[in-house]
């Protein structure tokens, strides 16, 4: 006879579990027990919700669950927040948390909490173990719930009298019947009428979103829009499933996208989205969106065909299955007809970045930082952001050129996920470089778990666009609420440089981009910690263009001083 | 806009770690659909859940609700009908 927490511990090291996140805690004390022999390394943070981004950027960088382990009450609900991010952005991970004996159940004993009542609505699956032989099959179905189809979060509630009871190793082999949800095998008939589509089409664009990194779909997208010759826009976590310098690529388009890829969206007559629920902030508005426009649509997940775009063609199943049949069904031979509206969009971000690179950088300029940062951080270097400001200047500008190494928090938009995921990629890859693009506001949300960096040795790259403000919101008060400035600006920031030395990291505030450039370069080189705090002038960051909330792309709000025309004249246009 | 009808649907789930689970999962997806309740029945013996549920909307918003159900892990079988169409007209199912 033996604990059941002990086989949980066995099964885990069976299933090549070599880490987990997390913080102990009364409730959860039997787990942690059973991992003092154990091979697996316990990665102690400092906040709960750190461990869950942590554990959400080590799952998109690994494609593979990490296991998140914290007690109950607080350190449960602390992980709400973890969860709903993993849940919106589609990543896998394991929570999993201690509970009151089940004897105290809804006694309100100290720290007890619903956390399965309360995390259903954000996890992909919950499991409340009160058997505890149920504890290792349970640990398996959440292992393959996580990553069937469309990745997400699951939920694993362990009462501490079930962790402690001495089962038969022998009650544990069976498996918990969970009903796999299999993508349907494309529909050909569907296929080829997508196909006729595209082909007939004058302006055919796709719009790629996350779900073709999931899928592995990246050469198909690229092989696809080469041979119909079509513009490929991404969300913004599509973002991160193409390489920027293909000629075809775009940008992410919508809120702060690209002008070209806007474009591109405003003149398509139809559209081939894959892997994308159609966020309100890549598309705008979703009448005119659907307005003269045919939308193909592939998706993995049924509930998100036609939840907020009706399309002409709705395909359910795996994106690389789906592009690949169509690739086998295309024309081997086809004239390119879009050439022109390529050259003419291409056109468009040629202007931007002259534009851009005219305009008056006293001090930091946001862009210009990212383009000095790009260029010295190596191209398969993994890149997490914060939410905010940066967060939207680096979907304008970073460019991202190996697929799966640009991780953000896109649905959600959680401030502070910035630290904690770059802590969890760094763990997942230490041979890669691995760069946080963070703001002040959201730095300070998660910063108590730079703490694990000199304990664990996990050396990640920081920089800090520090403009004491709350500045995505900021720009809203100025441009939306007439320029009433409330409860955004911090009159008192603390020191970063401070704050570094107290983690025991360097820390180093540029005077210019040659010495950003240096000092970042020589952490790359050294495979070394830096927080980099880079002064912003908050009067200067106003992330444009912009296109306000619920706007068409076309009402986008230029940058000062720069305007072009988003309506395509037409392939006679002399481009 | 489209015409809201009355639809019938019907939902089997089975959940043999914590069977009431399932049931407030499928809770969770109804209460954010664009639809009325009308009418609920919950049916449980052993593992097996049947929830026949009526309901008052328009036919996307229905599908959207039973294409929601029918992702969750505890779910064996979803289908919706209109209500005064015979039960033989499947349209969404997982069986």
């Amino acid at each position: 006879m033996t604990r059941a927490v002990d086989l949980l511990i066995r099964e885990m090291e069976n299933m090549d579990v070599r880490e987990v996140f997390g913080i102990i805690g009364g409730q959860i004390m039997p787990f942690f027990d059973a991992l003092y022999n154990s091979s697996i390394k316990v990665y102690m943070f400092r906040h709960e919700q750190g461990a869950i981004h942590a554990a959400d950027a080590y799952g998109r960088v690994m494609r593979r669950p990490m296991t998140v382990v914290v007690t109950s009450g607080p350190g449960a609900t602390n992980l709400l927040t973890g969860l709903a991010n993993a849940m919106m952005d589609s990543s896998p991970l394991i929570a999993m948390t201690g509970q009151v004996p089940t004897t105290f159940f809804g006694r309100d004993a100290f720290q007890e909490t619903d956390i399965v009542g309360s995390s259903m609505p954000v996890t992909k699956h919950t499991f409340m173990v009160k058997k505890p032989e149920d504890m290792v099959p349970v640990y398996r179905a959440a292992y393959e719930i996580s990553i069937n189809g469309r990745p997400g979060p699951v939920l694993i509630d362990l009462p501490r009298d079930a962790q402690l009871i001495d089962i038969d190793p022998g009650t544990t082999k069976r498996n918990i019947r969970v009903f796999k949800k299999v993508p349907p095998e494309p529909d050909p008939s569907l296929i080829a009428y997508a196909l006729k589509l595209l082909l007939t089409a004058e302006r055919p664009v796709m719009l790629v979103g996350g779900g073709v990194c999931w899928s592995g779909a990246t050469n198909e997208v690229l092989s696809i829009a080469e041979l119909i010759g079509m513009p490929i826009v991404t969300t913004l976590l599509g973002k991160n499933c193409v390489p920027y310098n293909h000629p075809l690529v775009m940008g992410p388009s919508g809120m702060h996208g690209r002008l070209e890829a806007d474009a591109a969206i405003i003149n398509a007559d139809v559209v081939l989205a894959v892997g994308t629920r159609f966020s309100d902030r890549t598309v705008g508005n979703f009448n005119e969106f659907k307005r003269g426009r045919k939308i193909i649509h592939i998706d993995i997940d049924r509930s998100e065909v036609g939840k907020n775009v009706k399309p002409e063609v709705g395909i359910v199943g795996d994106a690389k299955a789906v592009l690949s049949m169509m690739i086998k069904l295309m024309p081997k031979a086809l004239a390119r007809k879009h050439d022109a509206f390529i050259r003419w969009l291409r056109g468009i971000k040629e202007s931007y970045e002259k534009y851009r690179s005219k305009v008056d950088t006293d001090g930091f300029a946001p862009w210009r930082v990212l383009k000095v940062l790009r260029e010295v951080m190596p191209p398969h270097s993994i890149t997490v952001t914060g939410v905010g400001s940066h967060q939207m200047w680096s979907e304008l500008h970073w460019d991202v050129y190996v697929p799966g190494t640009f991780i953000t928090s896109a649905g959600l938009g959680t401030m502070g996920f910035g630290i904690p995921a770059a802590l969890g990629a760094k763990i997942a890859r230490p041979d890669v470089p691995v760069l946080d693009i963070d703001g002040d506001g959201s730095f300070q949300m998660t910063m108590q778990n730079l703490a694990l960096v000199r304990e664990y040795n996990i050396p990640v790259i920081i920089t800090i666009f520090d403009n004491s403000t709350l500045m995505l919101v900021r720009h809203w008060q100025v441009m939306l609420y007439n320029k009433r400035i409330i409860a955004v600006d911090f009159n008192v920031n603390p020191d970063f440089m401070k704050i570094a030395e107290a983690y025991g990291i360097e820390g180093v505030r540029p005077g210019n981009y040659n010495e950003l450039r240096n000092v970042v370069t020589r952490a790359v080189r050294d495979n070394s910690a830096i927080i980099v705090d880079v002064t912003i002038d908050k009067e200067k960051d106003f992330v444009l263009p912009f296109v306000p909330s619920g706007k068409w792309l076309e009402e986008v709000i230029f940058p000062e001083n720069f305007k072009v025309d988003l309506r395509y004249p037409g392939d006679g246009y002399g481009g | 806009m489209d015409m809201e009808d009355d639809f019938l649907i019907e939902v089997i789930m089975s959940n043999e770690v914590n069977q009431f689970d399932a049931v407030v999962r499928a809770m969770n997806v109804i209460r954010r659909g664009k639809v009325i309740i009308r009418h609920m029945s919950i049916d449980m013996s052993d593992s097996v859940i049947r929830v026949s549920i009526r309901a008052r909307g328009e036919e996307d918003e229905v599908r959207w609700v039973c294409n929601k159900l029918d992702k969750l892990y505890d779910v064996v079988n979803v289908k919706y009908m209109p209500e005064e169409v015979h039960m033989s007209k499947m349209v969404v199912s997982n069986g």
